[in-house]
């Protein structure tokens, strides 16, 4: 039997609850207790004093707050009781009770506020319920940690009306609070652009009548959240009773996302264009080596001893020939040098050159073309020259690209001035001017840009849109750069500067290699799968009556031929990298299996200088004693050739 | 919108001098309903709710910004210049009293005097030398506990806020409600309260302080009271005897006369 309900000293009989009452209140599965209005405890039924492990009595006139954990006081004191004080009663408040033994209890807080001031307080335990609740606190938490909005959509006959659930991201993303977008979706639909609102709506009616999830890509109004953002919205449709859509899905901002995605893209791109680019002009400057290497080739042989046997103008014809042949030679080494890097060329090398010499020059080879389109070139006054210092291959390239430009660009009949004055203290200003249509800034802006033809690509005007940008790495590696001077319609004028020497300086002119007729002999072996360059070989080496040429076409073949009976061992190897069935250096390694061959020295007849073997340390890790590039150097070839075969062991089978 | 709208705030009374009535953490202006009408016919009286409290403008919560008391400090800046309101004597309960101190400090001669209900500088104990009353378990356990039952706003509330039809309706009604807070902010804003040091600002008051305490106070625990004496030699403290962190609300004609006292004796112009 309970003990009668213990109250606080000096509270009227009548606040007290009534005996009856009190007996039911000892009985209730819950705790029931009664508060001063200052949270002193007035009374306390059984099983509240049972739940915080108190003695019969012992709670009274104690403050209500001590029987809580920390953390419930905080809330019982800053939320709790205010609120009770000034609305008269709470229900369902979660609060934690302090046990004897330390841990907490949670429990349910009731109460209401009595007539006479007092507040009448129920607790109910919460063990099982506080296991829900800390499951659906760990979905919320999840939901509002990340960082999208996770939501769910009720739309009735296709029409969004409002948000039940969207989580606290809703904030960040549309600046509305949850509260807001489950009154009306259009707390949310009212943040996006009117575009998108109008996709979205068009997509949440689609998807309602297929049953079909939606993913599509939003963009929020100016001024809304992170401003003029991109979202991504996806969801699935869920059919209810009455033409009732739920739709459960998550909006996230993607704006960073897609930035990255198409920063990606451009790079991508960007290196997609640039290895296209870097691969073409490769494999254009091996593609060009050999026509050159019959063309260069040959043209030495024919100009040989001074060219003997040929007729003025034909030794003339054939200077053009060589200086064409070798500007281009230079060009494709050019070339490779751009797809190379891009930037720079190798060091050029500065030595005193006779300036007037050097225009001439550059201007005789621009003669045909110009004479072609009826342009007129003038050169610099007669009566002066200058020294300067330059690389002889770039001064030549820059002003042949600036000249040809000139001829290019020009209106028939115009006119092209080289010439030069003094530049900068210590330097020479040397300017190509032309009569043609001038250029416009936004050409000017683009001039030096690798294959940009400037709309010039739109005329019949052939080009590569390289020249310029050669010529400014030209003038730059000889410490200059390409200044242009332009006026619509009336012409343009590039120039550029060159150091000036001391004219003492200039090396004696025309020191040409001699090369001996030495006795040299012994069988070549030539494995090649280039008609032209076999031809050209062996007119070479009929200059070398004592060496006798074999040729084969194919790594087969050339085994087919030294296994011939009676074959003549050759003295020397010269292989060509690519074969058809094979590559120069797997073929040296099986020739050199055969003893006769096992020291022959070998050549490495290329026109690949872009690939590995490029380096000569390279070459002569896979056994090769020297590579020669096409296009060949007569001369210096055939000096090779009898180095070799001089230095080569005795011929013991020949 | 300005600030007046953004932190509801309502003027009241006769008077030039104002007083401002600033609520604490967990509640809104509606707790000083049983002290401050004492003061209409003294005062200008000015009662406003915090950001994510009463009839604040939820939009103007600033993660950043109310990420620390001194972002609450700015809007009361901004409300005492919106309501261009100088010499005023801020009554601040609970970390509204840390609020008003930062406004005083950064915003002189807006606030001429400072009466502090039950405050606190740091609730996380500072071993050895301050023991605020809090370890960090008692924090996180609160930050818990407040999520646990806002879950019921969420869960209940709000969806009954929103039935079929009546949905406006129910919703002013619940704004109308007493100690109405916003679930994601109140979260944050017991953070920033609860972890927070606001020592410093209180040293640095320069101006007549009254401090409020209760002789039993959970939150707010003798250690503090003792280091308030040590470190506001200017203020006047007072207790009053009771259990409990709200005495404008358990004991309001004490508090009221307490805050009569220091606003008579105290050395602001008039």
């Amino acid at each position: 039997m309970n003990k009668p309900a213990a109250t606080a000293p000096g509270l009227p009989a009548t606040a007290a609850l009534a005996p009856a009452a009190r007996a039911l209140a000892d009985a209730l599965p819950c705790a029931w207790l009664r508060l001063g209005s200052d949270g002193h405890i007035l009374e306390a039924a059984r099983p509240a004093e049972r739940l915080v492990g108190a003695a019969p009595g012992a709670l009274v006139g104690r403050p209500f707050d001590e029987l809580l954990t920390l953390a419930a006081r905080v809330v019982y004191q800053t939320h709790l009781l205010p609120l009770l004080q000034l609305a008269g009663h709470t229900a369902e408040l979660n609060l934690a009770l302090r046990l004897p033994g330390g841990q907490a209890l949670d429990v349910l807080f009731y109460s209401s506020r009595r007539d006479d001031g007092s507040f009448e307080v129920l607790l109910a335990p919460i063990r099982q319920r506080r296991r829900i609740e800390d499951e659906l606190l760990r979905v919320k938490r999840a939901a509002d940690q990340a960082p999208m909005m996770v939501f769910q959509l009720l739309c009735n006959a296709g029409v969004p009306q409002r948000f039940p659930y969207a989580s606290q991201s809703v904030r960040e993303l549309y600046g509305c609070t949850p509260e807001a977008a489950a009154a009306s979706a259009e707390a949310v639909l009212g943040a996006l652009r009117p575009g998108s609102r109008e996709q979205l709506l068009a997509a949440l009616d689609e998807g309602a009548r297929s049953g079909q999830p939606c993913r599509l890509q939003l963009q929020c109004a100016a001024g809304v959240g992170h401003g003029a953002a991109m979202h991504e919205f996806v969801a699935t449709p869920r059919a209810m009773a009455d033409g009732v859509v739920l739709w459960h899905g998550y909006a996230a901002d993607v704006t960073e996302r897609l930035r990255l995605e198409r920063e990606a893209q451009d790079r991508s791109a960007a290196e997609q264009s640039a290895r296209v680019r870097k691969a073409f002009l490769a494999r254009a400057s091996h593609e060009l080596r050999t026509p050159l290497n019959a063309i260069l080739g040959f043209a030495q042989l024919l100009g040989r001893d001074g060219g003997a046997g040929l007729r003025p103008d034909q030794q003339q014809a054939l200077g053009v020939l060589q200086t064409a042949g070798r500007h281009m030679l230079s060009l494709v080494n050019r070339l490779l040098d751009l797809s190379r890097a891009e930037t720079e060329g190798p060091a050029p090398v500065l030595q005193p050159l006779a300036l007037r010499a050097e225009l001439e020059a550059a201007l005789e080879g621009l003669r045909p073309q110009a004479a072609e389109r009826g342009v007129a070139l003038h050169g610099p006054a007669p009566g002066r020259d200058e020294t300067v210092l330059a690389d002889a291959l770039s001064l030549r390239q820059l002003l042949t690209n600036l000249l040809s430009n000139a001829v290019k660009y020009n209106r028939p009949g115009g006119r092209i001035e080289l010439d030069w004055a003094p530049g900068s203290p210590g330097w020479l200003r040397v300017t190509v001017g032309d009569t043609g249509v001038g250029l416009s800034d936004a050409q000017r802006a683009h001039l030096f840009e690798p294959f940009n033809r400037l709309g010039a690509e739109a005329s019949a005007t052939e080009g590569t849109g390289l020249g310029l940008v050669l010529a400014q790495q030209q003038a730059r590696s000889m410490g200059s750069d390409i200044a242009v001077d332009s006026m619509r319609g009336v012409g343009s004028r590039f120039s550029f500067e060159l150091q000036r020497a001391e004219a003492a300086s200039l090396p004696p002119p025309g020191q040409g290699a001699e090369a001996a007729q030495g006795p040299v002999q012994g069988t070549v072996l030539y494995v090649e799968d280039n008609e032209v360059n076999v031809l050209l070989m062996r007119a070479l080496l009929a200059l070398r009556p004592g060496v006798r040429l074999i040729t084969a076409t194919s790594g087969a073949e050339a085994e087919a031929l030294l296994d011939a009976p009676g074959a003549a061992q050759p003295a020397l190897l010269l292989l060509d990298l690519n074969l058809p069935d094979t590559h120069g250096h797997e073929l040296l390694q099986r020739l050199r299996r055969r003893p006769a061959l096992a020291r022959v020295p070998a050549v490495l007849v290329t026109a690949a200088v872009e690939e590995a073997i490029d380096e000569p340390a390279a070459t002569e890790a896979l056994g090769f004693a020297e590579r020669w590039i096409k296009p060949l150097e007569v001369e210096a070839s055939l000096a090779a050739l009898d180095r070799l075969l001089l230095r080569a062991p005795a011929q013991a089978a020949d | 919108m300005d600030a007046i709208q953004r932190s509801n705030v309502v003027i009241r009374g006769q008077g030039t001098r104002a007083m401002v009535f600033a609520h604490g953490f967990g509640c809104d202006q509606n707790m000083w309903r049983f002290v401050a009408p004492a003061f209409e016919a003294t005062h200008r009286v000015v009662l406003f709710d915090h950001i994510g409290c009463g009839l604040s403008d939820l939009q103007a919560f600033d993660e950043r910004r109310h990420g620390q008391l001194c972002g609450w400090a700015q809007d009361v800046i901004e409300v005492l210049e919106a309501a261009d309101l100088h010499d005023a004597i801020f009554v601040g309960h609970s970390v509204s009293a840390t609020i008003g101190a930062i406004a005083a400090n950064g915003a002189p001669g807006r606030i001429g005097q400072l009466a502090m209900l039950c405050p606190s500088p740091r609730y996380l104990n500072d071993p050895p030398h301050y023991t605020g009353g809090f370890e960090r378990a008692d924090i996180d356990a609160l930050l818990d506990m407040i999520e646990t039952n806002m879950l019921g706003w969420a869960s209940f509330l709000a969806p009954m806020a929103m039935g079929a039809g009546n949905a406006p309706e129910l919703i002013d009604e619940l704004k109308a409600s007493f100690c109405a807070i916003d679930p994601y902010i109140t979260r944050r804003f017991a953070a920033a309260t609860f972890l927070g040091d606001n020592r410093a600002d209180l040293q640095q008051l320069g101006l007549p302080t009254l401090v409020v305490e209760m002789t039993q106070d959970a939150i707010a625990p003798a250690s503090v009271g003792r280091w308030l004496r040590e470190h506001l030699p200017q203020a006047r403290f007072e207790t009053i005897d009771g259990s409990g962190h709200c005495p404008h609300m358990t004991h309001p004609d004490e508090t009221t006369a307490l805050l009569r006292r220091f606003i008579d004796g105290g050395t602001g112009a008039a």
